[in-house]
């Protein structure tokens, strides 16, 4: 029986370790810190030319910036594909970028990636596809997450940052109401 | 080493008692594990969002890890009783691994944690988001390694069952 208080420390280890990364990822917080409004004179890249994050003021907007990889941003986007209509009839336009430099690793293109996952997406005005640049990425995702989105308003104010829309489309929801 | 392992089964799993608490424990071990391994198509949340997303491909992967895990434990606990030492080693960090494609790939606990250390490494930061990409494009890789680790764990647990058999028969249950 000497083992026995090495055996209890193990196995409390082994038992409480992985419950309790679980429960530090659960506790994290959604976002880095919170925009109240998205810096002036930002720009994504679509089709190789800078457009302005501007162009869409005055309407709700979606800014999700997702890597090719993420398997949570493919589900994400699923998500999306099926909420479509609800999208549509807010008249809401989403904005999926591709994180700069993909998020450190790299991956197909956007529209590859768009193809994959939800198709009918490209053919849909409301849904955007480009590229992030440094800047938006730098200064909209402090801690340079994937998976990462921000809801404007109409006025221009960010009035929600979450992560994963595959796990939290009902705050996606509450901001097209 | 592999073809102990059926051996010592039988003769911990003979004990009725033995065998219902593998089984309980195997149940709540993969309850824990179909949670968990969906968990990459939520960015990390577990719970019954990221059960919606459980595959039949990570359903028969929880059952296996939860099956090894269990048998493991049993093995463990008989060899200790009948005084062998336990290195849980191997299906430990198994056990851990399995749970990092899932919880580490998309999710802002990585992220997060680069940003602090980078507060006192600032070379750090450049390493946060390489890993996740790499974990999110091996995770099958991962998966197979962590299966790897736990069966070696189990036939480690198995050859001492045997031996402490062997060693004191006077000492050993029926």
């Amino acid at each position: 029986m000497r083992h026995v208080p090495s055996l209890i420390r193990r196995l409390l280890v082994a038992l409480l370790l992985p419950p309790a990364t679980i429960a530090a990822a659960q506790c994290l917080p959604p976002t880095g810190k919170t925009l109240a409004r998205l810096p002036a004179g930002l720009t994504f890249m679509q089709a190789g030319k800078p457009v302005a994050v501007k162009t869409y003021d005055g309407r709700k907007l979606m800014i999700w910036q997702v890597a090719t990889w993420c398997s949570s941003c493919a589900a994400g986007l699923r998500i999306l594909a099926r909420h479509r209509a609800e999208i549509d009839a807010a008249d809401a336009r989403v904005l999926i970028l591709r994180a700069y430099k993909n998020g450190g690793y790299p991956g197909i293109g956007i529209k590859a990636f768009a193809r994959k996952a939800a198709p009918a997406l490209l053919r849909d005005p409301h849904f955007i596809f480009g590229d992030d640049t440094k800047p938006l990425f730098v200064r909209t995702n402090p801690l340079h997450e994937v998976d990462f989105y921000q809801l404007v308003a109409a006025n221009g104010r960010v009035v929600a940052t979450d992560s994963a829309p595959s796990a939290s489309w009902s705050t996606i929801a509450a901001f097209l109401k | 080493m592999i073809a102990s392992i059926p051996r010592a089964l039988a003769l911990v799993l003979a004990d009725r008692r033995a065998a219902f608490a593998a089984a309980l424990l195997a149940l709540i071990l993969f309850g824990l594990y179909a949670t968990v391994l969906p968990a990459s198509m939520t960015g990390g949340a577990v719970g019954l969002v990221s059960l919606r997303y459980l595959t039949w491909g990570e359903a028969a992967l929880a059952a296996i890890m939860a099956v090894l895990l269990a048998l493991t434990v049993m093995l463990g606990l008989y060899g200790l009783r009948h005084g062998a030492g336990l290195r849980p080693a191997g299906s430990l960090i198994g056990a851990l691994l399995a749970t990092v494609p899932s919880l580490l790939c998309c999710s802002p606990l990585l992220p997060l944690a680069i940003a602090m250390i980078a507060g006192i490494a600032p070379a750090a930061a450049r390493f946060g988001l390489p890993l996740q990409g790499f974990i999110a494009t091996h995770e099958g890789a991962l998966y197979a390694v962590a299966i790897a680790l736990m069966v070696w764990g189990l036939a480690a647990n198995a050859r001492r069952a045997l031996y402490c058999r062997c060693r004191a028969p006077d000492r050993a249950v029926s």
